[in-house]
């Protein structure tokens, strides 16, 4: 596994339920928005063993609705719990990425 | 959309993935559908949506390995690893209705036998109930296990590329065989050596076959009800 994608494991559930949060999504449209946000190297299925623990978790639950192109998928949307696992999530994000982004700039303890 | 239903959407959306994609996603498809312990709501429900994946990738001119990766197997571990199990009660409900429903077939193909021989000679009717229990204890856990080897089999079988040559198709014959006559051949021993015990009835082959249709209706209506097979 690549440096990338071992630092890029942890995040990636969060990214996901960021990015569901703002609307529901299926699998396919989901690693197409990952994508554009340029993470281009997570293997498109990987968000699948993903998107079942989620959903295993109780942090997002599947529907299969009727999609405007054509048959029925399975969208995901959050659950109460999946909202507060985001908050959480973006909390100890923060707590971290300014320490670090401080030390890999080589800078003094504060 | 119940388990049922994907089964056929499945089906008929497989026909438009090319050759290579559709061997590739047929076996992660027998694979998963090979652990009869999840749940098939959501083994059926993942299977569509990796399906419509990966027609959508094909559209743009990707491969399966470029959806799923190179490890198709490792890959299905993980999805398994992360699939629910099937309710500890629809699985007893669905073996006890394969049992109730063999029994209602046993009953209606000996009661035919039975029919027919009453026209040529003097059959005897008579049917202990202790006996015929045991027996058919012990034939429906013959059927379990063997079904059980076959989808073991099976399983470990997928993803390999030397499934269909001619040898192995010469073994599996030969070994579907072989099977069938230890299986059979144990029906016919057992019947010889539980003895007659329990209750003695009287029960000639329209009894029989009046029995099983009977038996076969109530599992229907069963079935019907509590929508045991989906």
């Amino acid at each position: 596994m690549s440096l990338r994608s071992q630092l890029l494991k942890g995040v990636l559930e969060g990214c996901i339920l960021a990015i569901i949060k703002q609307e529901s999504v299926y699998g396919y449209e989901l690693s197409v928005k990952l994508q554009q946000f340029g993470l281009n190297d997570v293997s498109e299925g990987s968000i699948y063993p993903l998107l079942l623990r989620l959903q295993k978790a109780g942090l997002i639950k599947g529907e299969m609705r009727d999609s405007p192109s054509g048959p029925k998928r399975k969208y995901y949307h959050l659950t109460e719990k999946g909202e507060k696992a985001l908050q959480d999530f973006i909390t100890e994000w923060e707590s971290i990425r300014t320490p670090v982004e401080a030390i890999l700039r080589g800078g003094e303890v504060t | 959309m119940n388990a049922k239903d994907l089964i056929a959407l499945n089906n008929e959306k497989r026909k438009q993935l090319n050759e290579h994609n559709r061997n590739y996603y047929e076996d992660m498809l027998v694979y998963i559908r090979s652990h009869l312990l999840l749940s098939e709501q959501q083994s059926e429900e993942l299977l569509m949506e990796l399906l419509d994946h990966l027609l959508e990738a094909q559209k743009h001119g990707k491969s399966a390995e470029d959806v799923f990766g190179k490890d198709p197997k490792a890959y299905c571990d993980e999805l398994i690893g992360q699939l629910p199990k099937e309710k500890r009660r629809n699985i007893y409900a669905f073996i006890g209705y394969l049992m109730i429903q063999l029994f209602a077939l046993i009953t209606l193909a000996t009661g035919a036998v039975e029919l027919v021989a009453e026209l040529f000679t003097d059959v005897d009717d008579t049917v202990y109930l202790g006996k015929e229990f045991v027996l058919f204890v012990i034939d429906f856990a013959v059927i379990l296990l063997v079904v059980a080897i076959i989808v073991l089999w099976i399983r470990k079988s997928t993803f390999r590329d030397d499934s269909n040559t001619f040898n192995n198709k010469v073994k599996t014959f030969l070994v579907v065989w072989f099977v069938f006559f230890i299986v059979f051949g144990m029906f016919i021993l057992m019947e010889r050596l539980v003895p007659e015990f329990g209750y003695r009835i009287e029960a000639g082959g329209m009894v029989r076959i009046l029995f099983g249709l009977f038996v076969l209706a109530m599992t229907w209506l069963l079935n019907k009800k509590f929508r045991i097979t989906k």
